[in-house]
């Protein structure tokens, strides 16, 4: 395999025509539904309604005594999937913004869909929560409004720290993306004949038309949002992981949380992306935009980041006995040879261990392996917040509280029912919106772009 | 049939082929023309000759004022430690707050409170410098442009490159524009004419959205008083009961809580009250022997109040008289209580109520009369006397003397 | 094509003339202000000597973490100017030798909590048997309070008088003693030392052989060793940074200095990528856009310095665990509050504002004031995190002075040397015309 590091990779294959590559995008939008469409979203709307709407109807009902979460593991499953899909949330905003700013140009055919994830993953995540306050319904408590009460929220706390981290990250990805869509929602506008969709895509795009003039604000725009996205994505899985980290309770305090819970949702996010990206490209027929390059890529930034949580596991490891704080190396040790020893095990095995075989340039260009790492590490980063939530609460500092956590059915059915809620998300975007952002893949299509820049010829 | 022109276009194939157009007319001194692309092509600022942009003034503007906002709202809320109220600031009560210590955290502790500066700097930053590109600097949205639903519009939001002269500009000249595009290898020139002068569709008029908004705000807020209201309602179902709606309807607000209220019913006791004695025999911190048990006249007798009439005890009588009396015997005293069925309690204005002395009446409270039961376990001693000055203050009150008024 | 292009030669210029006096002056003025204090107070000598050593340390490995992730992510911009980041690289042998003087002498004075620990392993430890950590960790804080005393002591010239390590750092002793820290500093600078010569070798053979073979090799090794740098990196930082108080521990230790390393790293880019191309030296194709692209990455890297060391405080703060506290209580007392304020604004608030200019990133003369401003801050930072570890009021004197002075003596020579010996542009690197076309907007 020689490689001609002189020349830079052709983004899509087979084709430079500008026009395809829009008819090839749009189809999903323009062609009737097809079975396997509705298949999907037939199985993703009964999981979500069905096993999450039990499940909610229950929490609702009788409280959240209806979760596993007892003395000592206060926080059980809620907040081990809400660290799970805030990760995963990180994705999207990884390859859209820090890429973006790293011109890493191939991120152009997937920043789209991985955005679209970022959002559904940050609703779904936000469900957890917001059920776990007890009271969803006075969720409006969390924010800090003038009230008669004269009662202001803590802005000491952690906790809260979380709701403007989230709130605001969502609120700037979901702008950002649709900063993004303005100019395919024009597109998607001139291109279709239905009245009532040339409607809808007139309202959404604004009225864009294309204009040099308006492009040259447009790209700073999108530049100062990627700067501003970048530190943004960092600060709010780092926020999360202060949730943890500026407590006592060994395994939960340690200074390393914050780069480390910033790699694992990378890793887990691009697990996800993944994923869910092989699936699309399959069945949309998009197999030149999403290349096996781009899958190698995604790849190897899974290595990468798997590497760096392992960095982080074994600087946990070794500052837990190098502290010489009983509590510390306890805890440790608990969590490989405790109890949950199964849990602790399965996360180095699918963290760690098994991207590894990303080393070889045969198996990192394999779609099946990459499909079936990918799922692994899902597994492996849900385990891993598992692991920090449960093992460091179930033996404290008190052994007479020392106990064994337990789910209960209803925390996994409003599991199952989070994946139905993000994947009902994600199947009506790729149906409804250009799953990949149409613009800005033209413009690195080869032959896209003036082969002098400001027009000096030599 | 006269069109208004609204521009000369033409459309080209390639990226080099635009930028070299645009060049040319940049050069030629147009003023207001534009490029089509259906991409941002690098260097063509650099062609058109089009000045940076301004947008990131917006971002560190607004970004500096989130910062500023969010160290405001925290050392605000949570990190002053000024004793001074809202009252005291003249300032609206609802930005009234008590600072308090939590976790032997200071008052305003910076490093807790970056976090929030943080996102709410970026958050400010973001959404103004969306807001100001897509409305300040491309004005949009626009839907009626006369660029719209043209042949033009559809190539280059597509696949080619388009140029624009308007006729607006000072050098237009419509056969030296098309000679100028010919000249520059454009595969077609067409002209753009704006759109007849139409009526705006009732959809697109801001009005129409303003209502649509007025409504959906009006519809929700009036839902809501709706659904609280519902709260408290009760439904009478013939042949069955009454049910309460609050415990039908899943959030209440806590209105509905197992925890029973004073004079509720109480299906727990075999009395039905929710208000218990004290179990027999049993003596309360601070307890003190009766003298006159069992004898009212020898309390009649006794014309001593051992506490001082004064304005702290006479607003400490009004505050329990309030809390214990004013259900049966009213607010002032006259009977008019909001619990009175079936019995009438007496009015406190009664020739007899006044002739009697202060003990007399403290006989009644701390043993009962008729259907009143004792008092005792409710109000301590000092309560008591303090009651009965208020009380002697109500009599006063509605019967008051002509020297009284001076 | 490119290969045509004739460059200037560096070691016949005036530029290599005066710049082997100005580092030579400078080397000469640090040694001269330094070496009396070392008779006055050895330990203030040995914590000035080891802010200078791992300053220059930092440069040396943030510089070759570039080369390696350059390769690795087949960075283009960075091509024409890889040269420059190669030959500061080369001051990490440097930092190897600068690092013998310790380890034969500081030792006592730098590590005197630990380094003669491994010597009471073998005795019974009577004393502290029956005490628990905390109480081990109370003798550490009444430790320092004695420590001033002991120094005037020190001043004498005795630093061989030790107490009985507590059991904590008995703990540590599988670790922290002499033999595992020579140990590992031959391993560590042996590894880094490879790699840096193996990129080199490549990268030169590239100038007489176009052939792209060199690429590959570089761009194969880049991976593991990258993953091996970070390992290696933070193990070096615990050894001679965070063990000078062994008491205290933070898992983020490692990514601190290495934070500080990138710092460091893209700002000595961004001088000698300005002085070699303001001279001349460098490829005429290249453009401002590369300075933007170096201002970026100090903009990027600064702002990560403050993240990675804001996030270590305030969790440690947050927590207010005794076992943690001590180190940034030492920190905030004795003076050492205002200069950890200053630090702030000095190192993050202001060059951050300054930095988000496109102006400030793209002119040279200014890029350049912010680059050695920078510098300046990050030796701070290592002041700050080395010097309280001696308990000693904040005095900042002729011996600091005379280490910065030394320090940029070094880094001017060795530069200096290298650009002598080397070609300074990458000519038949096949990425080099797409690096040099690359654009910024």
């Amino acid at each position: 395999m020689n490689i001609d590091y002189s020349k830079h990779v052709s983004l899509v294959e087979g084709t430079t025509n500008l026009r395809e590559v829009d008819d090839v995008i749009a189809a999903p939008m323009e062609n009737p539904n097809n079975p396997r469409f509705l298949m999907a979203l037939f199985v993703s709307v009964s999981l979500m309604v069905f096993c999450g709407g039990t499940a909610l109807y229950n929490l609702l009902g009788f409280g959240t005594g209806t979760w596993g979460n007892q003395n000592p593991v206060m926080w059980g499953w809620p907040i081990v999937n809400f660290v799970f899909w805030v990760g995963i949330g990180h994705a999207g905003t990884l390859i859209s913004a820090i890429l973006f700013l790293m011109r890493q140009t191939w991120r152009n055919s997937i920043a789209r869909f991985a955005e679209a994830m970022t959002i559904f993953a940050v609703i779904t995540a936000l469900v957890f929560p917001l059920l776990h306050t007890g009271r969803p319904w006075l969720a409006h408590y969390l924010l800090p409004y003038p009230n008669e009460r004269a009662l202001w929220v803590n802005f000491r706390s952690p906790l809260l720290w979380d709701v403007f981290a989230v709130s605001t990250y969502f609120t700037v990805s979901f702008f950002f993306w649709y900063v993004g869509l303005i100019p395919d929602f024009a597109t998607m506008r001139d291109r279709t004949t239905h009245k009532v969709k040339k409607f809808v895509y007139s309202l959404l795009s604004l009225g864009w038309r294309f204009s040099n003039r308006h492009w040259q604000h447009y790209e700073r725009a999108y530049l100062i949002l990627a700067g501003l996205c970048t530190p943004l994505v960092l600060s709010v899985h780092s926020i999360v992981s202060f949730d943890f980290a500026v407590s006592l309770i060994p395994g939960w305090h340690t200074t390393i949380f914050p780069p480390y819970f910033v790699a694992g949702a990378i890793f887990s996010g691009f697990a996800m992306v993944l994923t869910v990206l092989i699936i699309v490209r399959k069945i949309f027929y998009m197999e030149h935009i999403i290349t096996l390059n781009h899958l190698e890529r995604m790849a190897k930034v899974l290595m990468a980041t798997g590497l760096m949580v392992g960095y982080a596991y074994s600087m946990e490891f070794f500052i837990a006995w190098y502290s010489g704080v009983e509590a510390e190396s306890f805890i440790f040790i608990n969590r490989a040879f405790g109890p949950y020893a199964w849990a602790y095990w399965t996360m180095i095995a699918c963290n760690v261990v098994f991207p590894q075989i990303f080393w070889f340039k045969k198996l990192r260009r394999n779609i099946p392996v990459i499909f079936v790492i990918s799922i692994t590490t899902n597994i492996g980063m849900w385990f891993e917040r598992f692991v920090i939530t449960v093992t460091s609460l179930h033996r404290d500092y008190l052994p007479s509280s020392w106990g064994y956590f337990t789910p209960t059915v209803y925390d996994g059915l409003l599991y199952l029912g989070s994946f139905g809620l993000f994947f009902t998300g994600v199947i009506l975007f790729a149906r409804f919106a250009p799953v990949v952002a149409m613009a800005e893949l033209k413009a690195v299509v080869d032959g896209a772009q003036p082969s002098h820049h400001g027009g000096d010829h030599e | 049939m006269s069109r208004r022109l609204f521009s000369t276009a033409a459309l080209f194939n390639t990226p080099d082929e635009i930028m070299h157009a645009a060049e040319k007319v940049s050069e030629a001194g147009y003023e207001n023309w534009d490029v089509n692309t259906p991409y941002p092509l690098h260097g063509m600022d650099h062609a058109m000759h089009l000045k940076p942009t301004n947008l990131p003034y917006v971002t560190l503007i607004m970004g500096l004022v989130g910062l500023g906002f969010a160290v405001f709202l925290q050392w605000w809320t949570n990190g002053s430690a000024l004793q001074l109220g809202a009252h005291d600031l003249m300032l609206p009560r609802w930005v009234e707050r008590y600072p308090f210590v939590i976790g032997g955290k200071p008052l305003f502790s910076l490093p807790a409170f970056v976090p929030v500066m943080f996102e709410l700097t970026v958050l400010s930053a973001a959404l103004s410098t969306i807001a100001a590109m897509l409305g300040i600097f491309c004005g949009l949205p626009h839907n009626s442009h006369p660029l719209h639903d043209t042949d033009y519009m559809k190539a280059v939001s597509c696949d080619q490159y388009g140029l624009y002269i308007e006729s607006s500009d000072p050098n237009f000249d419509e056969a030296k524009v098309e000679t100028l595009f010919k000249d520059l290898g454009a595969t077609e020139v067409t002209s753009i004419y704006r759109p007849f002068e139409q009526k705006p569709g009732f959809i697109s008029h801001v009005l129409f959205f303003g209502f649509l908004i007025a409504t959906a705000v009006g519809v929700s807020g009036k839902a809501y008083f709706v659904y609280n209201n519902l709260l408290y309602a009760r439904l009478v179902v013939p042949g069955y009961g009454v049910i309460k709606l609050d415990h039908i309807i899943p959030y209440n607000w806590m209105v509905n809580q197992p925890r029973l209220d004073a004079q509720e019913e109480s299906t727990f006791f075999k009395n039905g009250r929710s208000m218990q004695n004290p179990v027999a025999n049993t003596v309360a911190r601070g307890y003190m022997p009766y003298k006159y048990a069992g004898n009212p006249d020898a309390a009649n007798k006794d014309t001593h109040n051992p506490v001082p009439m004064t304005e702290e005890n006479l607003a400490l009588g009004k505050k329990m008289y309030e809390i214990t009396c004013s259900m049966c015997h009213g607010d002032f005293a006259k009977g008019e209580g909001r619990l009175k069925g079936n019995l009438v309690p007496p009015s406190l204005h009664s020739s007899k109520a006044k002739k009697w002395t202060d003990a007399r009446m403290y006989h009644v409270i701390v043993e009962g009369q008729n259907v009143m039961p004792s008092y005792a376990k409710q109000l301590d001693e000092k309560e008591r006397w303090a009651i009965i000055h208020y009380v002697r203050a109500l009599q006063r009150a509605m019967d008051a003397k002509e020297s009284d008024l001076k | 094509m490119s290969s045509k292009i004739q460059l200037k030669d560096y070691s016949k210029s005036a530029t290599h003339k005066s710049a082997k006096l100005i580092g030579g002056v400078l080397m000469a003025v640090g040694a001269m202000c330094v070496v009396p204090v070392m008779a006055e107070s050895a330990s203030r000598f040995w914590h000035g000597y080891l802010i200078m050593y791992m300053f220059l340390l930092s440069i040396g490995l943030g510089a070759l973490f570039f080369i390696a992730l350059d390769y690795l992510v087949g960075a283009k911009w960075s091509v024409p100017i890889r040269r420059v980041t190669e030959i500061l690289a080369g001051l990490i042998p440097v930092a190897a030798v600068l690092a013998i003087p310790i380890l034969l002498g500081g030792m006592d004075h730098l590590y005197s909590h630990w380094v003669h620990a491994a010597d009471y392993a073998h005795h019974e430890v009577k004393a502290d048997e029956h005490k628990t950590p905390k109480d081990a960790v109370k003798d550490a804080h009444a430790k320092t309070e004695h420590k001033k005393e002991e120094h005037k002591e020190d001043s004498h010239g005795d630093a061989s008088e030790h107490h009985a390590p507590d059991k904590i750092i008995m703990g540590k002793v599988p670790y922290l003693n002499k033999g595992a820290f020579v140990f590992r500093y031959f391993a560590f600078f042996a590894i880094w030392i490879a790699g840096w010569m193996y990129f080199r070798k490549n990268s030169l053979a590239q100038d007489n052989d176009p052939d792209q073979k060199y690429t590959k090799a570089n761009t194969t090794l880049s991976a593991p060793f990258i993953f091996i740098f970070g390992l290696t990196l933070s193990m070096a930082a615990i050894d001679w940074i965070m063990s000078l108080e062994p008491h205290w521990f933070s898992t983020m230790f490692g990514l601190y200095y290495f934070s500080g390393c990138l710092v460091t790293a893209s700002c000595c880019i961004a001088i000698y990528t300005i002085r070699l191309k303001e001279g001349g030296f460098l490829h005429p194709d290249m453009k401002s856009d590369t300075y933007y692209s170096i201002g970026l990455m100090m903009f990027a890297f600064n702002v990560f310095w403050a993240y990675i060391s804001f996030s270590q405080f305030v969790l440690i703060w947050y927590a207010n665990l005794p076992e943690e506290t001590f180190w940034y209580i030492a920190r905030a007392d004795k003076g050492w509050m205002i200069f950890s304020i200053f630090l702030m604004i000095f190192h993050f608030v202001i060059p951050f504002f300054a930095l988000l200019s496109r102006t400030i990133k793209t002119r040279p003369s200014r890029l350049m004031f912010m680059a050695k401003w920078l510098l300046l801050a990050q030796i701070f930072d290592l002041y700050w995190a080395i010097m309280p570890a001696a308990r000693l009021d904040v005095n900042f004197s002729f011996l600091d002075l005379g280490f910065i002075a030394l320090a940029a003596g070094i880094v001017i020579t060795v530069f200096d040397r290298g650009a002598a010996k080397t070609q300074l542009v990458p000519l038949n690197d096949p990425r080099l015309q797409m690096g040099l076309d690359f654009r910024s907007h």
